[in-house]
């Protein structure tokens, strides 16, 4: 089968692939396509998961701050909305697509065009919304965004006591359930399951 | 030598979306590409409209506010210990004097190595195919995946700064401000990944190509 790099154009034959086999590019080496069997009941899984953990990571508090007799805690959201008060609405603009905005339009958009495709097949709209999900995969940080915590933890442990709340544990879990999405679900594959779909087989 | 096949002498585009591999109409060809794929309905091109000219406006724009990214404080904390502002490499030599230095390593690769690298990097890729460089085309192919790669881990400080705000609201504990270089900073990451994005790694493999030399 014909198949174009992405990376370097070179027009190359692809032999069928062993699952779990790579084919990568003879001449730059970028990977031309992954012998990744094509298990879309795990990506739905997959993104039913995810889509609780960021549920989970924008309601419940991120980390408790114990002084003395005091205990306060913060949420992602009450944080950039305490930077945009302090007069960086740009910064808090752009942690706000990064962090909330982005993994939610990754996840959201994609259960639109999977749940579909469970059913019948990707249409033209389904088509926009992967585009949309291409284009924002990467700004969408989650994992930037906990190391940025562990740093803002370390750097507060000296003047004051830090719990982790349920949002920090459900970050740590998003990440992992964020990328074993990324690593099933590609662009290429959802219309070769359409095409299962519609013989009929799932 | 003969020139290898590639999908622009076969009149074939790769899909960017869907991955599919289409015939790009001959009259789309060379001039401005309008073709859309049959399966999909993506714009097909066989190079990324002006590649060359968008990465390198976002490389300027990043190159303007590296400086004050490095030079204001992010920002600025007084406790009872007493008030001091932190600029990006002030925030690493404190990280490391207070004893974490395996996390003071990461910080320093995040927000000092990693943005260097990534304005060198598009740099010497712009050069190089504007120039139709054929010299080890492969190393440069890899340093742009490296960039794509590493590109959005500098935004750690963007966060760091972030939470520290939102957290140390107590103000008998401490006062935190955010400085402009948190501006100027979270600016670098955006237009550098601009740039790595609208870069069109192919281009780095055009001069290869027998009477294709200047390919943009």
């Amino acid at each position: 089968m014909l198949t174009i790099c992405p990376q370097c154009d070179l027009a190359q034959d692809l032999p069928p692939l062993a699952p779990g086999a790579r084919a990568l590019c003879s001449r730059c080496r970028a990977e031309l396509r992954s012998g990744v069997t094509a298990r879309l009941d795990l990506a739905l899984a997959a993104l039913a998961t995810a889509l609780i953990l960021l549920v989970i990571m924008n309601a419940c508090p991120l980390v408790h701050i114990r002084v003395q007799d005091t205990d306060r805690s913060t949420t992602l959201l009450g944080a950039i909305i305490e930077l945009q008060a302090r007069g960086m609405s740009v910064v808090a603009l752009l942690v706000l697509a990064t962090t909330i905005i982005g993994p939610l339009i990754e996840v959201l958009f994609l259960a639109a065009v999977l749940v579909p495709v469970r059913v019948r097949h990707v249409g033209r709209a389904g088509a926009r919304l992967i585009g949309w999900v291409q284009r924002v995969r990467p700004w969408s940080m989650v994992e930037v965004f906990m190391l940025g915590v562990l740093v803002a933890v370390v750097k507060l442990a000296a003047l004051a006591e830090i719990v982790p709340g349920p949002a920090l544990w459900a970050c740590a879990a998003l990440i992992v359930t964020m990328s074993l999405l990324r690593a099933i679900v590609r662009p290429e594959d959802l219309w070769s399951w359409s095409r299962i779909g519609a013989g009929g087989a799932p | 030598m003969t020139a290898p096949a590639t999908g622009r002498s076969l009149g074939l585009a790769l899909c960017e979306r869907c991955r599919l591999v289409a015939r790009m109409p001959p009259a789309a060809a060379g001039a401005r590409a309008t073709a859309r794929c049959p399966r999909c309905g993506a714009v097909l091109e066989l190079r990324r409209h002006r590649s060359l000219s968008h990465a390198l406006a976002f490389l300027v724009a990043a190159y303007l506010a590296y400086l004050p990214a490095n030079l204001l404080p992010i920002l600025s904390m007084s406790t009872v210990l007493g008030s001091e502002s932190d600029t990006i490499m002030r925030g690493v030599v404190v990280l490391i004097r207070s004893g974490s230095w395996p996390l003071g390593l990461i910080v320093f690769v995040a927000s000092i190595v990693v943005p260097l690298l990534k304005l060198v990097t598009m740099t010497l890729l712009i050069v190089t195919v504007r120039r139709g460089s054929r010299r080890s085309p492969l190393q440069a192919t890899r340093l742009y995946r490296l960039v794509e790669l590493v590109g959005r881990w500098s935004m750690l400080d963007v966060y760091v700064v972030t939470l520290l705000v939102g957290l140390v609201q107590i103000q008998s504990l401490a006062i935190i401000e955010p400085g402009a270089g948190v501006f100027a900073f979270g600016a670098v990451v955006v237009f550098t990944m601009l740039s790595a994005m609208s870069f069109d790694p192919r281009l780095i493999w055009d001069p290869l190509e027998d009477g294709h030399g200047q390919g943009r």
